[in-house]
């Protein structure tokens, strides 16, 4: 958590900084691309450098259109081939992809990286592990550090049931690199197809403290401990690899978009926003820095932040310094844009809580002016109007929360604390009693105990 | 997509899986007064190297005579249809690679599925159905097509099984966008036949003309009551080779019915012992009933008739 906020601040920090910068550093708009730079005859090497730029950002028409022109000044040149391969592979024209891997192959006869996407595309599409596996084979012998190479080969294995040779490979891979937690889940499965629990385990155990958020990891870490009869242990970690799997699944998405779109603060952010929903703090964190590095009057994603500080401490000194920072983050997504509701709202619990109750009620209000829908808002506000014993206003406020959400038990629990408060015990113990037993906590049971006393005839 | 009732734990009831497209597999086991999903906890859900794959059509089928169904789950185009072999100690263990189930469905996107004894040899055999979902798809050249080769796999009696598409006749080269498929004795010579239904063509029917069959035994269960036909009933039959096991069904394979009549390969044996074990528990036995046949068994006139 400590390291969670000095990263947080640094980045913070550098939010301040960049807000500086000048305006045309902010988006892609302004960022005139390689091709626009280029004189109007762009050299081979220029065209390729701009294909894969626009290739790392999913946009394989304008990368396989740089490369064919790449292509057309330098004929023969294997890694333009090559890279034109990739991109035809990945929009499934699988016959051309294969003749120009052949083509970089006979181009330049000691490269690997043809022969390991042809070895991919080999096993994937035509189900033939046998001519996948000679080429990657050749791949590792031209380049013996092929880690790529390597993980398809010792894949192709597993999946075809050689899991001895699968275990070779993975174990080289995590021999070379020991953080390679997928390398290590893949081991840590081909044990487990062997039978060998133990050794699964431990590989598994592994992956899954060098990567938290790897769902196959987890899922073969739970069969390891339901094999051994810990059926309790496995199945916790079976539904956390459910859990993963989900968060995956929601993540894709924005991470597809973000790829396509690096230099866009909303990619950015709406990343951030979902990692904050799972609660991956230090993406969040960084995502949400990222927004605000490429568009500094990004209100939202100041909000974002501060939310993500309010998230943070263990202890109370830590709590309230990480609560300062959540406050200079919100006054500042309220300069940029004062109808945030929600930066209002949670400004005013940082005030309230604080003890600054005056100030808190102005946030809170102006909160339930700019969202009339959310009942909590007006929950809160009910909660600092009866801690500065407005009652009249507390007693307002929190009928408003119950008629926009009824059955909210934190303002059925602060009507009655209104009540109690002017010694109107009947209103008081109706109001709690009407919360459903099992929504009770120990603290409003013993009010209504106490209430009951004093109601008592 | 395919959904499949089988008593996988042989505890006498019926569970159910279902093959969802895209997303982990579900078990749903019968625990007689719920149903609880215990896919993740039998390895059924995901492949064998931790992903979901496209589940479309299943069956079950003992295809190791080891007294347990397996199930079989076929998949979407550039990944493996999916072996699962039940170890009978809680779960269910990935073995498409080493039955060589899994680079051979590659470059197909299987649908319809069945296990089946086609050569009559005691062993279960099995067959896939496949197209693919996109008609623009064989632009992209090298095996991926629209319409493709169904596949049918000999039970090689080790584990193993081999891809005998090519060698099994002019029936099994036809490409088509091929869904639902079913086997079934339609001539009524003792081997069992393939029907399967296309997208944009009309089906094929498969005649099975093998002559290198064994000796084979149909049986068809009849009750009273409301389930006429004993469907979730278990059979077993005993020879000299071994035993082997069928549980009537509907539905399974994808979006089609099978014959309803169980067909046992014999090989060589010309007699076999056979016991029902009927859904309410009753167990009824025949001994010595002679190959070749068709027949009926009758549950409460506990009787075995040729048909």
């Amino acid at each position: 958590m400590k390291f969670m906020f000095v990263c947080l601040f640094t980045l913070c920090v550098g939010c301040a900084q960049e807000s500086t910068l000048p305006s045309q550093e902010a988006g892609p708009a302004a960022e005139p691309t390689l091709v626009q730079e280029m004189s109007a005859q762009p050299t081979d090497s220029q065209l390729f450098e701009e294909g894969r730029r626009l290739q790392a950002r999913a946009d394989f028409k304008g990368a396989e259109a740089r490369y064919r022109q790449a292509i057309a000044v330098a004929p023969s040149n294997p890694q333009y081939t090559f890279y034109l391969g990739t991109v035809l592979h990945a929009t499934s024209r699988y016959g051309e992809a294969r003749s120009l891997f052949e083509e970089a192959m006979r181009l330049k006869p000691d490269y690997a990286a043809p022969r390991i996407a042809l070895g991919k595309l080999l096993y994937d599409v035509d189900g033939n592990s046998e001519a996948a596996s000679k080429l990657l084979r050749e791949a590792l012998e031209l380049a013996p550090q092929a880690a790529e190479a390597r993980y398809t080969l010792a894949l192709i294995q597993l999946r075809e049931g050689q899991s001895e040779e699968a275990i070779r490979l993975f174990s080289e891979l995590v021999e070379a690199d020991s953080s390679n937690a997928q390398a290590r889940t893949q081991l840590g499965l081909a044990y487990l197809q062997q039978g060998d629990i133990e050794t699964a385990q431990s590989e598994l155990k592994r992956a899954t403290s060098s990567q938290p958020y790897y769902s196959a990891a987890f899922h073969g870490l739970g069969q390891t401990f339901i094999r051994q009869g810990n059926t309790i242990a496995g199945q916790r970690l079976l539904q956390r690899a459910q859990q993963l799997e989900e968060q995956a699944t929601q993540l894709t998405p924005h991470q597809n978009a973000l790829r396509q779109n690096p230099n866009q603060p909303e990619a950015h952010y709406n990343l951030a926003s979902m990692y904050a929903r799972f609660d991956r703090l230090r993406p969040a964190a960084q995502h949400f820095s990222k927004a605000i590095a490429l568009d500094s009057t990004y209100a939202l994603a100041y909000q974002g932040l501060g939310n993500l500080f309010l998230r943070l401490g263990t202890t109370a000194e830590a709590r309230a310094n990480y609560a300062s920072r959540a406050r200079a983050l919100y006054l500042r997504a309220l300069e940029l844009n004062s109808q945030l509701a929600e930066t209002h709202n949670n400004l005013g619990l940082l005030l309230h809580r604080s003890g600054d109750i005056q100030a808190a009620v102005q946030h809170y209000e102006r909160a339930t002016v700019i969202d009339t829908q959310a009942g909590f808002y007006q929950a809160n506000l009910s909660r600092a109007y009866l801690d500065l014993k407005l009652y009249p206003e507390a007693l307002q406020a929190a009928d408003k929360a119950l008629q926009i959400t009824p059955t909210m038990t934190g303002a059925r629990e602060t009507l009655g604390d209104i009540y109690a408060a002017q010694k109107d015990w009947t209103n008081a113990l109706e109001a709690w009693e009407r919360i459903d037993p099992q929504d009770r906590p120990s603290e409003l049971k013993q009010k209504i105990a106490q209430a009951r006393m004093h109601n008592a005839p | 997509m395919g959904v499949l009732w089988t008593d996988y734990d042989n505890d006498g009831d019926p569970d159910l899986y279902v093959a969802n497209d895209g997303h982990p597999n579900s078990l749903f086991r019968n625990d007689r007064h719920r149903f609880v999903d215990v896919a993740l906890i039998e390895s059924v859900a995901y492949s064998g190297d931790g992903r979901p794959q496209a589940g479309m059509g299943v069956a079950a089928g003992d295809y190791d005579r080891d007294g347990r169904f397996d199930i079989f789950v076929t998949n979407f185009s550039q990944d493996h249809n999916t072996l699962y072999r039940n170890s009978g100690q809680g779960y269910f263990l990935d073995v498409s690679g080493k039955a060589n189930l899994a680079g051979t469905s590659r470059p197909h996107m299987g649908w319809g599925t069945f296990f089946f004894d086609v050569d009559s040899d005691g062993y279960e055999d099995l067959f896939v159905a496949n197209g693919h979902l996109m008609p623009e798809i064989e632009q992209a050249g090298i095996a991926m097509q629209y319409r493709q080769q169904n596949l049918l796999y000999r039970n090689g009696r080790n584990g193993r099984f081999i891809d005998i598409s090519n060698q099994a006749g002019s029936g099994l080269q036809i490409k088509e966008v091929s869904r639902a498929a079913a086997y079934g004795d339609y001539d009524n010579d003792g081997d069992l036949d393939i029907l399967v239904a296309n997208i944009d063509a009309a089906p094929n029917l498969l005649r099975n003309d093998s002559q290198a069959h064994g000796n084979w035994l149909s049986l068809r269960l009849r009750s009273g009551g409301s389930n006429r036909e004993g469907v979730g009933a278990r059979i077993y039959l005993q020879t000299e080779d071994g035993r082997q096991m069928r549980e009537v069904r509907t539905g399974t394979s994808f979006q089609s019915q099978n014959d309803m009549r169980q067909h046992f390969g014999l090989a060589k044996a010309s007699l076999a012992d056979i016991t029902v074990q009927w859904t309410d528990g009753t167990e009824q036995h025949y001994a010595s009933v002679a190959a070749n046949q068709f027949y009926t068994i009758a549950k409460e006139a506990y009787k075995i008739t040729v048909e």
